[in-house]
């Protein structure tokens, strides 16, 4: 019989991500300083900026061996849905780390992606929830 | 005003699965030992619990007494598991991945030692998290964390007031 171990892993980012009258992504919660929509994507697509100023987070974790391998870091997406019942339009979501380009910093910027059916890209009606791990 | 508790959730295991150049799925990270395909097929993959020490152990005894340290493995009951995609090559970085769902599977009197994770594409395909050794459509891997959803006494027998996790001061 054997035993199983526990691992740390160290939340660094929760949050909720809604929309304002403007259709700008908002983001309420903690670990993230800036939200926005990448460049050429105007919907499904969300740029979080890691917050610096939090105690105990560098506002960055360390980068894998390529921007999309990082094995440091782990997120948790859930979409809110609107309605009754409270049905997403969102069928499929992905999440990337994008690499700072200053030297040694290490992935500053987390990409969001959220897609509906048939295959396009859209957001979510109700926003998303989202929790980050650096892992240790 | 009503009080809302707060819940101890131990991490149990976390893990990046990835697809080498010869088609083999690989896990990094802690808490997982191995992995092989399910059924020899794509999207459906097999992760065994790694073994730890007892100093770690998250502790579920005999009959899955919670809080007792116990060469055990999970009690299903309370697993939890979070599965993400890591985009692919379809800009900005999306996925194709739509089903993602796991499975436990436990050995009577040790409990839960390895998950079973299914992905799929619509209509229900079976799909990898990524290509050979390299992103595409699907994504570039897929994220794995795991807890233990109850790794602490029952909080109905603690006595909680004021403000969310302040615990009841007791005097002797």
């Amino acid at each position: 019989m054997t035993d199983y171990a526990v691992t740390p892993f160290q939340p660094i980012v929760q949050g909720v991500v809604t929309f304002d009258a403007f259709d700008n992504p908002v983001f309420t919660g903690e670990g993230v300083s800036e939200i926005a929509r990448p460049a050429g994507f105007p919907v499904g697509a969300f740029l979080l900026t890691l917050d610096e100023g939090l105690p105990g987070n560098a506002g960055a974790v360390p980068p894998g061996l390529s921007p999309i391998n990082d094995p440091n870091v782990r997120t948790m997406i859930t979409m809110r849905g609107a309605g009754v019942p409270p049905i997403s339009n969102i069928t499929a979501t992905a999440v990337l780390y994008l690499v700072s380009p200053a030297v040694g910093v290490g992935a500053d910027q987390i990409l969001v992606v959220t897609r509906t059916n048939p295959p396009a890209p859209a957001d979510p009606v109700a926003g998303f929830e989202m929790i980050v791990w650096r892992v240790l | 005003m009503a009080d809302y508790a707060s819940v101890p959730v131990q991490p149990i295991a976390q893990g990046l699965l990835t697809i080498d150049a010869a088609g083999n799925p690989q896990i990094t990270g802690r808490g997982f030992s191995s992995v092989v395909r399910g059924s020899g097929l794509v999207g459906d993959f097999v992760l065994t619990m790694d073994e730890g020490t007892g100093a770690a152990d998250v502790g579920s005894g005999d009959g899955f007494t919670i809080g007792v340290i116990g060469p055990n493995g999970l009690d299903p009951r309370f697993v939890r598991i979070g599965l993400t995609v890591r985009g692919g090559t379809v800009p900005p970085g999306n996925t194709d991945i739509t089903d993602r769902s796991a499975a436990i599977t436990s050995v009577p009197g040790e409990g839960a030692t390895q998950l079973r994770v299914a992905l799929a594409v619509d209509p229900a395909t079976p799909a990898d998290p990524m290509g050979f050794g390299v992103p595409n459509a699907h994504g570039s891997g897929l994220e794995i964390m795991v807890w233990n959803g109850n790794a602490g006494p029952d909080n109905a027998q603690a006595t909680i007031v004021g403000p969310l996790f302040q615990g009841a001061m007791q005097f002797p």
